[in-house]
């Protein structure tokens, strides 16, 4: 079985396809990490802060608003947006695009309520505050945040179950199309051969993770060494991508409060990656041991990507909190296979007792120790089927 | 020595293996022969336990780990065509848990003695079919099974590779190993079987030592050159009559009816040459059918 994981292993992770990978995810780290280093010399402009002019009147009272990617010109001439005063209004000159003319709209628009506001008598404010302001009382009202976070983790957990049950049911594939099966099994079990295609799929998935980890931290360490990651977090602060003006990494990632309750869910919602990826990556060689050639292997695989799909866009629709705690989500949560979207889902947008996780969790594994007895036999049963010199195999009575 | 006592293992439609048994010493060669679908890859199968038998018993008196007891060339190419010869001799000599050093001696020697050398950084999607089946040959010989079993393993090869194949096969049984052999090329692997079996339909209807196979076997033949009219047909006790090319082949009852015609064409001085011998084993395992 080693020789087998070995071997597998070595044919997936050294070969020309995946240090070209390698090479391009490392460079990639490297570039991302250094965005703000490149893009002075490589795109200024969407670096370097847009100057805008204005009179001093407007800077006073909405300087403050600036965003980070504008920067205040005093000289008329030399500025890429300018506001001027014309007749009644305002006159605005310069290249902008959608985004920044709808800022520079709110802008003026500020600056004109609050200069005429400033102009009128006392009642008359009151009156006009009467108005304009709507007193409104908000009772029993929870704000449910657009669940990013629960799209992103679905999506990621889709793409890598496909990718790496996809890559063992294919290997299994190769292995009976070229008849090389036959050979193999002279030298280990039917049940070795199960388990290590299994273990196989995971071993990819992890070594995979410590290669493209390593660059990602190598980079990170470079960064971390260069500027504290200070010109890289005000490049996003100018991009508007966080909110928050950050001076280094450390400082980012202390302001999330990464707390034991928070590394817990992310490790629950690994464990449940983990139970629905073998699970499936299960299915996938049980389904494929039936393929004999490989025109064979779209039509018989082709359901089952079919039905994944179905599942994704399911877990993608129902995602809402009240979905998750009471509706389809909350039974899907102790599907198996299905689990292992919903309920990283509910984890990380509604609260799940201890309870529930344990009875999830259980029948999770339950399912994937019955499916991995099970499927035993039918692999071995169904391995040998389907070479040329099989037909009789195929009608054993 | 390897014995299969009663083993059986069918299907539906009465194919596999019935009841067979057979015994190989040490050192010796055997073949079983057969139609196709008689059951020869049925046996080799459930002799390597890719496939369970239903009934019977094999034993194998080696000292050997069981993992490196026996080696297999199964009789469709079963390569993995994107790979090197070296790493597929590799792959194969891990799955037998050789050590490294081992596998590096033993490739060296086996990629000589099957003059391919020159392939081991070839991939095999490159190699001609008879190269592949070669580096086919040293994966399943590379840890120097106990038993070694061949299917078909002369077909698709040229005559030179067909003279080196039968050489390294004699070679590799004379070292007190045990050589299973299944071919339709009967004449190739006649001066190679020590023993035989043959199957039909599932059952072993002839066996033994293929030289007391064939001199016990009352059917002789004699050969006449330059006998084009087939003078001797009539002849009592001949059952049946061959030309090929100007030689005559009289398939005779018994060795007196064949010593009689080859009495009489000697007489007659008939032809140039006259043979009385057994009959061939491919006319052995016809005449069995």
């Amino acid at each position: 079985m080693k020789a087998l994981i070995a071997f597998s292993l070595n044919r997936r992770l050294n070969n020309p396809v995946s240090w070209m990978l390698f090479a391009f995810s490392f460079i990639l780290f490297g570039v991302v990490l250094f965005a703000d280093i490149l893009l002075v010399s490589l795109a200024p402009a969407l670096v370097v802060p847009r100057s805008i002019h204005m009179n001093w009147q407007m800077l006073e009272v909405v300087g403050e608003y600036l965003p980070a990617n504008f920067i205040y010109q005093s000289d008329l001439m030399k500025a890429d947006i300018q506001i001027q005063l014309k007749d009644d209004g305002y006159l605005v000159v310069g290249h902008i695009s959608v985004e920044d003319k709808q800022f520079i709209d709110h802008l003026i628009h500020g600056y004109h309520r609050i200069s005429m506001v400033e102009k009128m008598p006392d009642h008359l404010v009151s009156l006009l505050d009467q108005v304009m302001i709507a007193n409104i009382e908000w009772e029993n009202i929870v704000e449910e945040p657009r669940n990013h976070l629960g799209f992103m983790v679905i999506t990621s957990i889709y793409f890598m179950l496909l990718s790496f049950s996809t890559a063992v049911a294919n290997e299994v594939v190769n292995e009976k199309t070229s008849n090389v099966i036959e050979v193999i099994l002279t030298s280990v079990s039917h049940k070795e051969h199960y388990y290590s295609k299994l273990l196989i799929g995971w071993f990819t998935m992890l070594s995979q993770l410590v290669i493209h980890g390593f660059g990602l931290i190598f980079w990170l360490m470079v960064r971390v060494a260069f500027d504290s990651g200070g010109g890289l977090l005000e490049l996003l602060y100018r991009w508007q991508w966080i909110l928050v003006q950050y001076q280094s990494i450390e400082e980012w990632l202390h302001s999330y409060n990464i707390g034991i309750t928070e590394i817990s869910t992310v490790i629950l919602c690994a464990i449940f990656l983990m139970l629905g990826i073998l699970l499936v990556q299960l299915l996938m060689v049980l389904v494929s041991v039936h393929i004999n050639s490989i025109e064979e292997a779209a039509a018989i695989q082709g359901p089952f990507y079919l039905g994944m799909l179905i599942v994704y866009y399911m877990a993608i629709f129902i995602n809402s909190s009240e979905q998750l705690n009471q509706g389809w989500g909350y039974l899907f949560s102790y599907t198996p296979i299905l689990s292992m979207l919903f309920m990283p889902s509910r984890l990380l947008s509604t609260n799940v007792t201890i309870s529930e996780l344990v009875l999830s969790l259980g029948i999770a594994l339950l399912t994937l120790i019955i499916f991995l007895i099970l499927g035993e036999d039918y692999y071995r049963k169904n391995l040998l089927k389907g070479s040329t010199k099989s037909t009789f195999v195929k009608n054993e009575v | 020595m390897l014995e299969i006592e009663r083993l059986t293992k069918l299907f539906s439609l009465n194919s596999g293996c019935d009841n067979v048994s057979l015994m190989c010493r040490k050192g010796e060669i055997h073949g079983v022969l057969g139609r196709n679908g008689s059951g020869k890859t049925t046996l080799f199968r459930c002799l390597l336990k890719l496939i369970p038998c239903d009934d019977g018993e094999v034993r194998l008196d080696s000292s050997m780990p069981a993992i490196r007891q026996y080696g297999y060339l199964p009789e469709e190419r079963s390569v993995i065509s994107d790979l090197r010869v070296t790493e597929m001799i590799d792959f194969f000599a891990s799955l037998k848990q050789m050590s490294k050093n081992e596998k590096k001696d033993e490739k060296a020697v086996w990629l000589r003695k099957l003059e391919c050398e020159h392939l081991e950084f070839k991939r095999l999607r490159e190699c001609s079919k008879g190269n592949q089946q070669k580096v086919q040959l040293i994966c399943s010989l590379i840890h120097r099974p106990d038993v070694l079993i061949l299917d078909e393993p002369l077909t698709g090869l040229d005559v030179s590779n067909v003279r080196l194949f039968k050489q390294v096969i004699a070679d590799y049984a004379h070292r007190d190993k045990i050589v299973l052999l299944s071919s339709h090329q009967y004449e190739e692997i006649e001066p190679l079987c020590d023993y035989l079996t043959v199957l039909d339909k599932s059952k072993v209807i002839l066996q033994g030592k293929l030289r007391d196979i064939k001199r016990n076997h009352p059917t002789k033949t004699v050969s006449v050159s330059e006998d084009a009219h087939m003078i001797y047909a009539l002849q009592k006790g001949v059952v049946d009559v061959r030309q090929e090319g100007n030689t005559t082949k009289y398939i005779c009852k018994n060795e007196s009816d064949a010593l009689n015609i080859a009495t009489l064409a000697l007489k007659n001085r008939d032809g140039r040459t006259i043979k009385v011998e057994s009959l061939t084993l491919k006319e052995l395992v016809g005449d069995q059918h």
